[in-house]
């Protein structure tokens, strides 16, 4: 187990757009898990709120970890009965973040939406 | 005078001691509540009967005959549903109730399919009767009375007929046109059915669901400074990948080259061991002339001066840059491998030196 850490993305973001962010802090440097992502809100100064997504990682301290971690992700969003058919079907192969059937919480756009999270291994 | 007074008389009388052509709960000869259902639809029967013909008089109800029709039979189904449900309420809780009044929800439900359906909008009262079904078959298989549930179970009925009873009175001073005897028959079912322990218990699975729901919207808050991260571009999320295919690459030149020699077996001789070193360091040989020519070109270029500065506060990582200027001999190819990733993590996620990094490694690995 090595270190984990955790980054903050804008609330406002697509899916796609929040899952790239999560891709790339996860291929940047050395080999890191994506453990969760999931929506907050955070109280700023003045009583402004502002959504964000927040996603913990895991550090491997191996570099050659490299070779096995997932590094291609799907964000569905499983908020309807389309989606929640899609990640089903892109769950062949893949392995779902956060545990078999886990749905994180994240904001798509300022709405908090339920979204499994699917990844792989490619090289 | 004499005439209006013996007429507010019997009307007194007749609405402190029960409407004599209502429903009565304690019909003669029979006290289960079977006879309640059975007088129940034959009221409301009757009732609907006498409203269907007063609108044949006046289809616009301009006297509002048909009006006072559905509200006194609406007022009269109340009388005796309270009365009803006060003694249920009073037997629960003195823990002498009886599940016939369960069975009731089926019964009415059933029941008022039949007396008022006459072609129309019987699938609705139906529905009513069956989803009560479903839930009276369900809960007598529940032992209620065991559980120390009874005053929520209460409270919800009580919440439920609220609930019904204030569209009830709402809709009341509607016109029969917005407002007809069948849906307020519908209403008296709900009503009915909101006073029942099956209800009850549905109801407050719905709200448990919906609370459940609640709390996984529950979203946390948090204060304080907190850094968050631009979103990187597509070509930028591109550079990254390219850059991880090369990390791969340079890893699995690696762990196959480690596959394809493998030690002595334990207890070897010297000249076995030796020989298996040696033919690893050959097989390792071509990845880390890549790797040593990847640092060396990193190290030449000068954009990752402060990269590689920031590299020697981790005492680790200053080992291993000191040894790749003193004694390069002694630097692994792991090691090699763990500056490099830990200088693409010192770079920020800058684009542009990222993109300077790719062309280093696609140079030395293409």
């Amino acid at each position: 187990m090595g270190e984990q850490y955790k980054s903050y993305y804008p609330g406002s973001a697509t899916l796609d757009e929040t899952c790239r962010a999560c891709l790339v802090e996860v291929l940047d440097g050395e080999p890191k898990k994506l453990m969760s992502v999931e929506g907050v809100i955070h109280d700023q100064e003045e009583g402004v709120e502002q959504k964000l997504n927040e996603a913990t990682f895991e550090k491997d301290d191996d570099p050659m970890a490299i070779l096995t971690m997932l590094n291609d992700f799907v964000f569905v969003d499983v908020s309807t009965p389309q989606g929640a058919s899609d990640a089903a079907a892109a769950s062949k192969g893949s392995t779902n973040i956060g545990g078999p059937g886990a749905q994180f919480s994240i904001w798509i756009e300022g709405v908090l939406t339920p979204v499994q999270i699917l990844g792989k291994h490619t090289e | 005078m004499r005439g209006l007074l013996l007429s507010m008389l019997i009307s007194v009388v007749a609405f402190t001691t029960g409407c004599p052509q209502g429903p009565s709960k304690t019909f003669p000869g029979v006290t289960n509540s079977k006879s309640l259902v059975a007088n129940m639809n034959s009221y409301l029967k009757a009732a609907q009967e006498k409203y269907a013909e007063a609108l044949e008089d006046d289809p616009t109800d301009a006297q509002e005959l048909a009006k006072q029709i559905r509200n006194d039979a609406i007022d009269d189904a109340l009388a005796v549903i309270d009365d009803n449900y006060t003694d249920y309420i009073r037997n629960i809780e003195s823990r002498r109730s009886r599940a016939d009044f369960i069975l009731d929800v089926i019964e009415l439900g059933a029941g008022a399919a039949t007396g008022i359906t006459k072609g129309e909008r019987p699938n609705q009262i139906l529905g009513i009767a069956l989803t009560a079904f479903r839930g009276g078959r369900k809960s007598t298989e529940l032992n209620f009375y065991k559980q120390q549930t009874t005053p929520i179970l209460i409270n919800k009925m009580d919440d439920n007929r609220a609930t019904v009873l204030g569209d009830i009175l709402v809709k009341r001073d509607s016109p029969v046109r917005d407002y007809s005897i069948k849906a307020a028959i519908r209403d008296m079912v709900s009503y009915y059915n909101g006073g029942t322990l099956v209800r009850a218990f549905s109801e407050l699975s719905k709200v448990t669901a919906a609370q459940a729901l609640a709390s996984q919207a529950r979203v946390r808050h948090l204060s304080g400074p907190l850094t968050v991260s631009t979103i990187p571009s597509i070509p930028v999320a591109r550079v990254f990948q390219l850059i991880d295919k090369q990390k791969i690459s340079l890893a699995r030149q690696r762990a196959n080259a480690i596959s394809a020699s493998p030690p002595a077996p334990a207890g070897a001789d010297p000249g076995t061991v030796t020989a298996a070193q040696a033919l690893r360091t050959e097989k390792l040989e071509p990845v880390r002339l890549k790797l040593d020519t990847i640092w060396k070109n990193i190290q030449s270029s000068g954009k990752f001066d402060a990269a590689i500065t920031s590299l020697r506060t981790d005492a680790g990582r200053n080992t291993i840059l000191d040894n790749i200027d003193n004694a390069p001999a002694s630097v692994t190819e792991q090691n090699y491998l763990t500056l490099l990733f830990a200088l693409q993590s010192a770079l920020n996620k800058d684009a542009d030196l990222n993109r300077e990094l790719l062309a280093i490694l696609m140079t030395a690995n293409p």
